[in-house]
């Protein structure tokens, strides 16, 4: 055993030993339409840490088309990448040229015992290749507000054919699926290639809150469509959910979960209860204060003391108080809390010691029984030898 | 003697004198009321009107700000009857005489844009721990945001992180450079939400070779 123990293993664990990995590479991404014979060169700058070496290379499938300035640094600096593309590409769609930057790491360190991390950037170069014909893509971007206040919309379209495309986008504003609005652009031509950006504000002045669907339609010979939801704001706390059954006893959690309609900051949101039944007032609280984010859900809880309840079904006034652009809002509604005696742990108690007790018993008796059985056999054996 | 100045010398170049004071004077009042109609006519004060134009240029920059963890020195101790020994970056540790390690690798990005990060291990537990597989000694990760959001599109937290690996899992599916493993496909960079931490856990045993042995684990990030 002795000499086992000198056999144990022996090791040194040291991640981290070389310097802190650090790399940065810009630019990150470009994007460029495919041109017969286009040629262009991209400026690098890499950051590095001091002394760190560096190796730069290319991958992709058009990686033969790309000449790097240069193909190592030692530390920050600068390199161009030399792009001249073929006079066709028989694949259209994205191409992605990557440009690899990578920290070489010394593996003689590696082998001295060390974890060490490491770094590798790559930066995109996308080249486009037209499809054949007419090719759109689309997206739409907003954004939500309160009531009054205007959406601006966002309508990216992209032509990705290799053919001019005709186009009269339009936006259709959707509520719970019922088409309730649209909004109308110029018809305008959209060349080959050829990425737009149209605007276009939707007043909300006479919408009610509420949850909405905006739908951008291109008809371009076909159908380019995208979907954006959006929400129109109120200053409003909704109470979500409750504490729809409390125990009686002494301070006890009431839970109120509640939610913002406004689709601004709301401060100092909190709620007084009140229980109250037929004859008479009970017991009156507040919750705690908080502040909610647009459109945020949260939970307040208030204490209080309920040993004066009996068991049954009381009313409750939430009355929610709250400020939004210092403008303070209060709302209330009523409802039904049943107060029930906590339930005692001693029944459960009193029946798993029975249990038990009778368990015991069982083995008791079983093991009583078979002494005797033991016994009244011994004796039989020996009244025959006797005879 | 102060000579005295020819009448009719005096009096031709006061005139000349006198017409060029007409004219100036007649040239700006026609100037002034010109600029004046127009400046009435008008009603409102001339705009120019500039563009300031102004291009951020993306880039991609990560950093492991924790690059380093520390077990020590130590060993399996097999007088107290322990045939292998667990030490991760969460505090554990089995064998005798390793430091408690509670601090896991960090990267964080300082890039505008968000990318894709995949993690590579030069070795797995064989060439880093123990050469013998029947040994049992194991070489794992595991990657959780260090950040709440800083792999979350959408405002999901932790949506975009490889699921396999939200538990510790060999490292040995990840040796192959550069494409190891995807452990967050939408890394975000905004403030306070650019961060994801690895956690390694090794186990030796007790019949692993003693030695010193080293892995490195790279990092690599790509746009989306």
């Amino acid at each position: 055993m002795k000499k086992r123990f000198y056999l144990v293993f022996l090791l040194a664990f040291i991640i981290g030993i070389s310097v802190v990995s650090a790399l940065g590479v810009s630019p990150g991404l470009k994007k460029y339409n495919f041109q017969p014979g286009f040629e262009t060169e991209i400026e690098y700058r890499v950051f590095a840490n001091t002394g760190q070496e560096l190796e730069i290379y290319v991958i992709g499938d058009l990686k033969d088309y790309v000449e790097l300035s240069k193909k190592s640094l030692i530390g920050s600096g600068k390199f161009i990448a030399r792009i001249k593309l073929p006079e066709s590409i028989e694949k259209p769609g994205k191409h992605r040229i990557a440009i690899g930057v990578r920290e070489v790491k010394d593996e003689e360190l590696v082998a001295g015992g060390a974890i060490g991390t490491s770094v590798t950037i790559y930066t995109s170069i996308d080249i486009y290749v037209p499809y054949p014909g007419k090719y759109l893509e689309i997206s739409l971007e907003g954004h939500d507000a309160n009531v009054g206040e205007p959406i601006n919309f966002i309508l990216d379209i992209i032509s990705k054919g290799k053919e001019d495309v005709m186009v009269i986008p339009r936006i259709e504003i959707y509520s719970q699926e019922k088409k309730i609005g649209n909004l109308l652009y110029s018809p305008r031509t959209i060349k080959s290639q050829e990425e737009v950006s149209l605007k276009k504000t939707l007043d909300t002045s006479n919408y009610n809150p509420g949850k909405y669907s905006a739908a951008a339609i291109v008809d371009y010979g076909g159908l380019a469509t995208d979907d954006f939801d959006f929400k129109i704001g109120e200053l409003v706390i909704d109470v979500v959910d409750y504490s729809k059954q409390v125990f009686i006893g002494k301070l006890q959690p009431f839970n109120i979960q509640i939610e913002s309609g406004w689709n601004d900051m709301i401060d100092g949101a909190y709620a007084e209860i009140y229980f109250f039944n037929e004859t008479k007032f009970f017991e009156k609280f507040k919750t705690t204060s908080t502040s909610l984010v647009p459109w945020e859900r949260k939970t307040i809880t208030g204490y209080f003391d309920s040993s004066n309840f009996t068991q049954g079904v009381y009313n409750a006034n939430i009355t929610l108080i709250y400020y939004g652009k210092q403008i303070g809002k209060s709302s209330s509604e009523i409802v039904e809390i049943e107060f029930v005696k906590a339930k005692s742990m001693s029944m459960w108690y009193l029946i798993g010691g029975a249990g038990l007790l009778i368990i015991i018993v069982l083995i008791v008796l079983k093991f009583v029984l078979k002494n005797a059985k033991g016994t009244k056999s011994k004796n039989k054996k020996t009244s025959k030898k006797a005879k | 003697m102060v000579g005295e100045m020819p009448s009719n010398i005096g009096s031709n170049t006061t005139k000349f004198l006198m017409v060029v004071a007409i004219l100036a004077v007649a040239i700006s009042l026609i100037s002034f009321i010109s600029n004046y109609a127009s400046y009435k006519s008008s009603g409102f004060v001339s705009v120019d009107t500039a563009k300031a134009n102004l291009t951020i240029e993306s880039k991609i920059d990560i950093n492991f700000t924790v690059d380093g963890v520390n077990w020590g020195t130590g060993y399996v101790n097999v007088t107290d009857g322990l045939t292998n020994a667990t030490l991760n970056t969460e505090g554990d540790m089995g064998g005798t005489g390793w430091n408690h390690v509670t601090q896991g690798l960090v990267l964080e990005s300082l890039s505008n844009q968000n990318v894709t990060i995949n993690l590579t291990s030069s070795n797995d537990a064989l060439g880093f721990i123990d050469t013998d597989s029947d040994h049992g000694s194991t070489y794992m990760w595991k990657i959780t945001e260090d950040e709440v959001g800083s792999c979350g599109p959408n405002g999901v937290p932790g949506s975009a992180l490889n699921s396999s690996l939200l538990n510790y899992k060999s490292v040995a599916d990840a040796t192959s450079y550069p494409d190891g493993v995807v452990v967050c496909n939408n890394f975000y960079w905004g403030v306070s939400k650019n961060q994801l931490l690895i956690d390694i856990q090794v186990n030796v045993s007790a019949d692993a070779l003693p030695g010193a042995r080293g892995s490195i684990i790279t990092a690599t990030a790509a746009s989306l």
